[in-house]
């Protein structure tokens, strides 16, 4: 028996690039927070604001663009490590002279599904915060049982399913359109499977960044795991497998390397 | 204790025991309720099990409770099969290895040999006369009027009328030892022997090694086939081979796998070229795949008590725990610079022929690149279904680049001496509501030809089993369907040397009775070259 590189896997394709986005992200929203607040998780300020309808006022504590920079610097932080195994799909059903062209528009018809879904989940989260008080939970507590709720449902399964669709796409022809295409309905299965999860680190902003850590640790490792046939479910915790295994599979190196 | 010998079932004497014997402990193993683990039901709900599927065709009391979920999306110790997954083979073996101890123990306290072991169906397809389905396993009743133990009713054949024959382009060998690695890495197109690194899942995949596909998936699908009658139910119309829920049911289940399994001992003694890679014909030594860190392989032992096993636990079979050997193995006669044929045939002198081949270095590394495809899906129905595959300009000078004397003595511009590319058929995204389906694909068949005459534009079969939950969008395959890889380099060489490199007409032949409600579709085919390189 010989052995084959496993670096190899790390610094093939579009892993680097991945690798290069996620990084990026979390070190853009590092920066931030190290200034103020994530801008993404209004100010208490803002939200006192918002509630008394003072819209203009919410808007010059936290500026529109800002807000949505910071949130696609947290979809890239968290989703690009996700997008391995469709864009290596893509990249191996494209022409070589097309490959980049199709990441590309993959990459900006997925990132266009979670921007318009950031604006609904900033709603939500601003929902959330301002309704904790009248309904007496913690906006976190609440945030966390839909996400829980969430996870232990069929359909959170038929989505994360879905997520390793890898469909049929044109070389020739339409080659442009498939690709956008695939971007939007993977994004859009992606949004489904992963929002729910996204609302726990938005709804506390005092620890937004090590809960976001958290859920993109726990996404990254459910994206491993093989598909399940949709049903409700006491195991909510995503990733949990992957984990177990992960730790399995470094014993089982380390052991093999020391017997050597 | 001398390991023990699985014969070829076609070199049995006439007077050898080994299927009577196969036979009794069938009869004993059945006599045994499910809850039993060493019980021939529970044996074969280890690969496969669909509780109602099971009633229906009267292999399942409703009245016992079962021992195990048997969900098959929920797999545990029953619903176990590997299939579409480098896990495959290792799994198998295991499974066939526990099912031979628990046979032999049976065997033994019936009073028969001691060094019973399983014999093998060997469908080689160089000898004609293997190909014809086992004897003893056709009559329903024995001479004594008995009930015959080694037959089933749900075998319905090529055509849905029990007549099972099988070609020797069902079943071609030699794309096997054009496969010198046993394991593709995730999201490549699966060219490898042995399948690609995944999960341990259940359920096919696009994942399947060339041995998994074939000859194992048509075995399947030519001996199960399916009926058609007024039964909207596809599983029921399916013969049990046909489906990984009721396949190992059929006693010539186990004959298939320990084929299967032989194949993958003959694979391993064929030799390595300088220019192979440099795990060719080798087991991995990635521990993901010898010590399954994402679950070992439960299996039941004769005295009814369960253990787990792995890969690495299965790669001797001479280890105690197996203890078998293979009559024959099928090890094909490899020279030892084997690209100087394909020089020659690419139309390099003899000499130069030779003293190129033996200048091809070790590859470490290798690209993949699309070439051409045909725009669409092909549904596969009916007497046969063209497609046209269009080649990209750019990608198919690259190969042609690759296959002229220029490059491969290292005159081009890349300087070194680079081996010609490889080329594959890629058949993508294939779903179809049914399990039970074999279909042969040519390239450039002349109109009107008879395929027969034309053997050298064949360029391989593709079975289906496994197909139907794979194609479920929602499923945990996510429809994706299964995908077959088909080496074509032979044919593509052929094209080259008479400048017709311009598309590939692509013609599908149903080898079984496939109509549209069938809805076989191959989602896309595609062209690929592959290039190895220092």
């Amino acid at each position: 028996m010989t052995s084959r590189s496993r670096l190899a896997v790390l610094t093939r394709g579009h892993a680097p690039l991945l690798a290069a986005a996620s990084l990026a992200g979390w070190v853009f929203l590092l920066t931030l927070d190290r200034h103020s607040q994530v801008p993404i998780c209004l100010s208490q300020t803002s939200l006192d604001a918002l509630a008394n309808g003072a819209l203009a006022i919410a808007l010059s504590i936290e500026p529109p663009a800002l807000v949505l920079l910071s949130f696609m610097a947290m979809v890239l932080a968290m989703m690009s490590p996700l997008l391995a195994r469709p864009l290596a799909h893509l990249r191996l059903r494209s022409l070589t002279s097309r490959r980049r062209r199709a990441a590309a528009l993959f990459v900006a018809s997925y990132l266009a599904v979670w921007m318009a879904a950031g604006l609904i989940l900033l709603a939500a989260s601003v929902t959330l915060r301002l309704s904790s008080g009248v309904i007496g939970l913690s906006a976190p507590i609440i945030s966390l049982a839909i996400a829980a709720a969430w996870q232990a449902s069929p359909w959170r399964q038929r989505a994360l399913n879905r997520c390793h669709h890898l469909p049929a796409l044109a070389a020739f022809g339409a080659p442009d359109r498939d690709c956008a295409r695939f971007g939007l309905v993977h994004g859009l299965w992606c949004v489904l499977t992963c929002a729910p999860l996204m609302l726990l680190p938005l709804s506390e902003p005092g620890f937004h960044l090590p809960l976001m850590a958290v859920v993109a640790a726990a996404l990254f490792l459910e994206r491993m795991e093989p598909g399940r046939r949709p049903a409700w479910t006491i195991r909510i915790l995503p990733g949990r497998t992957a984990a177990a295994t992960m730790v399995r599979s470094i014993y089982s190196r380390v052991r093999h390397a020391e017997a050597h | 204790m001398a390991p023990r010998m699985r014969k070829d079932v076609w070199k049995l004497p006439a007077d050898d025991k080994t299927l009577f014997w196969y036979g009794q402990a069938i009869k004993t193993l059945q006599a045994k309720p499910i809850t039993d683990v060493t019980s021939w039901w529970s044996l074969a709900a280890m690969h496969g099990i669909d509780p109602q599927l099971w009633i229906d065709l009267g292999y399942l009391d409703p009245a016992v409770p079962l021992p195990f979920p048997a969900d098959p999306s929920q797999p545990g110790f029953w619903n176990q099969c590997q299939h579409g997954s480098w896990y495959f083979l290792p799994w198998h073996r295991a499974y066939l290895g526990a099912f031979e101890a628990i046979l032999l123990d049976t065997i033994v306290k019936l009073n028969g040999p001691s060094d019973w072991a399983l014999p093998y169906w060997n469908y080689d397809p160089e000898r004609r006369g293997n190909l014809r389905f086992p004897q003893p396993f056709a009559p329903r009743l024995l001479d004594d009027g008995s009930q015959n133990p080694l037959w089933v009713k749900e075998r319905y054949g090529r055509r849905g009328d029990g007549v099972i024959t099988v070609t020797p382009q069902d079943v071609p060998l030699s794309q096997l030892w054009e496969a010198p690695e046993f394991f593709d890495e995730p999201n490549g197109i699966p060219t490898s022997f042995g399948g690609t690194q995944t999960a341990f899942h259940h359920d096919a995949g696009a994942g399947a090694g060339q041995l998994e596909q074939v000859p194992h998936g048509p075995i399947h699908n030519l001996v199960g086939g399916s009926i058609r009658n007024a039964d909207p139910s596809v599983a029921a119309n399916n013969g049990l081979m046909s489906m990984f829920e009721t396949a190992a049911i059929d006693p010539i289940f186990w004959l298939h796998h320990a084929n299967i399994d032989r194949l993958w001992e003959s694979w391993l003694k064929v030799a390595r070229a300088p220019s192979d890679p440099a795990d060719a014909f080798q087991n991995p030594d990635n521990t993901d795949w010898l010590d399954q860190p994402a679950g070992a392989f439960a299996m039941p032992a004769p005295d009814g008590s369960t253990f787990n096993t792995t890969a690495r636990q299965v790669l001797n079979t001479q280890d105690p725990s197996l203890n078998y050997v293979y009559q024959e193995l099928t090890v094909p006669d490899r020279p030892s610079h084997p690209l100087a044929a394909r020089l020659r045939t690419l139309g390099m002198a003899p000499s130069d022929a030779d003293r190129t081949s033996e200048n091809f270095g070790m590859p470490s590394s290798k690209t993949t690149e699309l070439v051409g495809e045909y725009g669409g899906s092909v549904r596969v129905a009916g007497a046969a279904v063209d497609a046209r595959v269009q080649l990209d300009p750019a990608a198919r000078d690259k190969l042609a680049a690759s296959l002229s004397h220029k490059s491969m003595m290292g005159l081009g511009p890349e300087g070194a001496p680079k081996p010609p590319d490889r080329v594959y058929l890629a058949l993508e995204n294939i779903t179809s509501a049914t399990d039970a389906g074999v279909f042969h694909v040519y390239i450039n068949l002349p109109d009107g030809a008879d395929p027969k005459d034309f053997p050298n534009n064949f360029a391989g079969v593709v079975s289906l089993f496994g197909a139907r939950a794979a194609s479920k969008a929602g499923g945990p395959h996510a429809g994706n369907g299964l995908a077959q890889t088909l080496d074509i380099t032979a044919i593509v060489d052929a094209l080259h040397l008479r400048g017709a490199l311009d598309h590939l007409d692509i013609k599908f032949i149903p080898q079984t009775p496939m109509s549209q409600q069938d809805k076989v579709d191959v989602g896309r085919v595609r062209v690929y070259r592959q290039s190895r390189g220092p």
